[in-house]
């Protein structure tokens, strides 16, 4: 017996990929310093000096870090702060 | 000699510069007033990076709503480093002006290093001696003052 080929509901895909939450990567690049860097994400976000470290460490050893999330405005405006500071930060959807 | 920054009891930041200092300083202010005047800067290029990949449509967008908010947040750090180095002798900043500061020599750097063509760690190799002071130079600046503003987090 052949089961009835399923029925992909486009409208579901579209909500729950609209759900999806934003964040915000910062890229690797060889001008920016590691200390700079941890300042940045420390006055930026109130992280921790060992989370804004450990994010930093991820930048420049993975190449990039998501360093932080949520709803597309909020993570908009956070990409315009590292701007402003000279981070290479872009936004993607995860 | 005496420390660049210090930070005064009352939370702000006390800046002494010589006058070899401030005159470079100064010429890097004119170089980043000259950012864009350039078809294909790599300064540019490396300020104005764009906040989407692959996906110049949002890229574009977020640029329309973004930019301008941008170029008037660095002009005006521009001002404070520019009035901070036309003051005689140390000069005390409240903090977001210190702030100021270290973004805008920051950005010096960045637009230094691009334009004298670093993309990737080895391209330091390749600089010459005046491209390496200059950059070392700004280095150790944000260095101090990255130092002296962590302290206030």
């Amino acid at each position: 017996m052949t089961s009835p080929a399923p029925v992909i509901d486009s409208h579901v895909d579209e909500a729950t990929d609209k759900d999806r939450p934003w964040q915000v990567v910062v890229w690797d690049d060889p001008v920016n310093t590691i200390p700079y860097v941890i300042y940045v994400f420390r006055k930026l976000f109130g992280y921790s000096e060992r989370k804004a470290t450990k994010l930093t460490m991820e930048v420049h050893h993975e190449g990039r870090s998501a360093v932080s999330d949520g709803p597309r405005e909020k993570v908009e405006a956070q990409c315009y702060q590292l701007h402003a500071y000279g981070l290479w930060a872009t936004i993607e959807q995860t | 000699m005496a420390r660049r920054f210090q930070t005064t009891r009352d939370g702000r930041v006390s800046l002494q510069l010589d006058p070899a200092e401030s005159a470079f300083l100064a010429d890097m202010v004119a170089m980043l007033e000259s950012v864009g005047q350039v078809e294909g800067d790599p300064g540019e290029k490396r300020l104005n990076v764009p906040a989407y990949l692959g996906d110049a449509e949002a890229a574009e967008d977020w640029r329309q709503r973004m930019g301008d908010r941008i170029e008037i947040g660095r002009s005006g750090d521009r001002d404070v480093l520019r009035s901070a180095i036309e003051t005689e002798g140390r000069v005390t900043l409240q903090p977001e002006k210190a702030e100021a500061i270290l973004r805008v020599v920051n950005e010096a750097r960045l637009v230094l290093a691009a334009r004298l063509g670093i993309e990737v760690e080895s391209d330091y190799e390749q600089l010459d001696p005046g491209g390496i002071v200059a950059l070392h130079y700004l280095g150790l600046f944000i260095e101090d003052l990255t130092g002296e503003l962590s302290r206030m987090l």
